[in-house]
């Protein structure tokens, strides 16, 4: 088990590995994310307070849960990178900083979006708005870090601030518990049952997996782009781009 | 969905530029860059062969 994890360690054996996984990933994602949004869309009957406006949970709340997933994630690889000195646990960091802080910017937009026909604003500086929006200037913090300092030191201040903003995490989770807040409690949960009918908690149950899985994709991809830019010098990669060349020369 | 139609599909579409954006921009880092290492090492073979 260990020994596998620790391949995965190798940007080689991730590179070549993850090729394969993003062809049963894209697949996954596609037949869990487009039936799921065909059904929260057009399907599913209107809230009785918040009528058809509700739809637009089933892309708010799955992207507000990428943004806290993948910032975890970031943390996680920035103790990784701190700990170990895996070269893949830095290429994460610098992948996931850019793609949480784009589903965090999805999830309040769409949240302000939702917010005006329901409570009437676009934005109101409640707890959970506020840590979410928190939440977005942390990634761009570690994207200046990454962009404004040199390649030795950019990874660990980078690890640094992801592992100390990880206080954030349980603050926007907890917010609407902890305060008196606007912002409606948790729609989604994995250990309790859902507060919601099952006409809207299941197309909800499908986005959210087709969202994790569209994330997992992305961050594939990145991770691949990331590991050839790095290790644009070493024969392996030598090699594959010698192999591609081939196949453009013959496929003309 | 006539009611809330501006809200729900302004939405919509910013989840779906997102979601193609998070997508097609490593892929087209991907093939771009392929082609201008492809293109590299062409060059070098080019140079390798007029050298002798």
């Amino acid at each position: 088990m260990w020994q596998w994890l620790h391949s995965w360690g190798s940007p080689k054996w991730f590179y070549l590995k993850s090729g394969k996984w993003l062809v049963i990933l894209s697949i996954a994602t596609f037949l869990l994310l487009v039936p799921g949004l065909i059904w929260g869309l057009f399907f599913t009957p209107a809230d009785f307070r918040q009528g058809d406006s509700f739809r637009i949970i089933y892309i708010h709340v799955p992207a507000a849960a990428l943004a806290q997933s993948a910032y975890v994630l970031m943390a996680l690889a920035g103790a990784v990178w701190l700990i170990w000195r895996m070269k893949i646990a830095d290429m994460a960091m610098e992948v996931l900083a850019p793609i949480g802080l784009l589903f965090c910017a999805l999830a309040l937009a769409t949240g302000a979006i939702w917010g005006r026909p329901t409570w009437g604003t676009w934005w109101v500086w409640d707890a959970r708005t506020t840590s979410t929006f928190l939440l977005l200037f942390l990634y761009l913090g570690v994207i200046a870090l990454r962009q404004g300092l040199p390649v030795n030191t950019a990874g660990r201040a980078c690890a640094v601030l992801a592992l100390a903003g990880l206080v954030n995490i349980p603050v926007i989770k907890y917010s609407v518990k902890w305060w008196f807040t606007l912002h409606q409690g948790d729609t989604f949960s994995l250990t309790s049952a859902p507060s919601m009918s099952s006409e809207m908690y299941w197309p909800l149950l499908l986005t959210v997996l087709g969202f994790y899985l569209l994330f997992a994709v992305a961050a594939l991809l990145a991770m691949q782009v990331q590991i050839l830019e790095r290790e644009r010098d070493k024969a392996w990669v030598a090699e594959l781009v010698a192999e591609k060349a081939q196949q453009v020369g013959e496929a003309r | 969905m006539e009611e809330h139609g501006f809200y729900i599909w302004t939405a919509y579409t910013l989840a779906a530029l997102v979601g193609l954006w998070v997508v097609a921009w490593p892929v087209y880092r991907r093939r771009k860059f392929f082609s201008s290492q492809g293109a590299l090492l062409k060059d070098q073979k080019q140079d390798d062969h007029a050298s002798g």
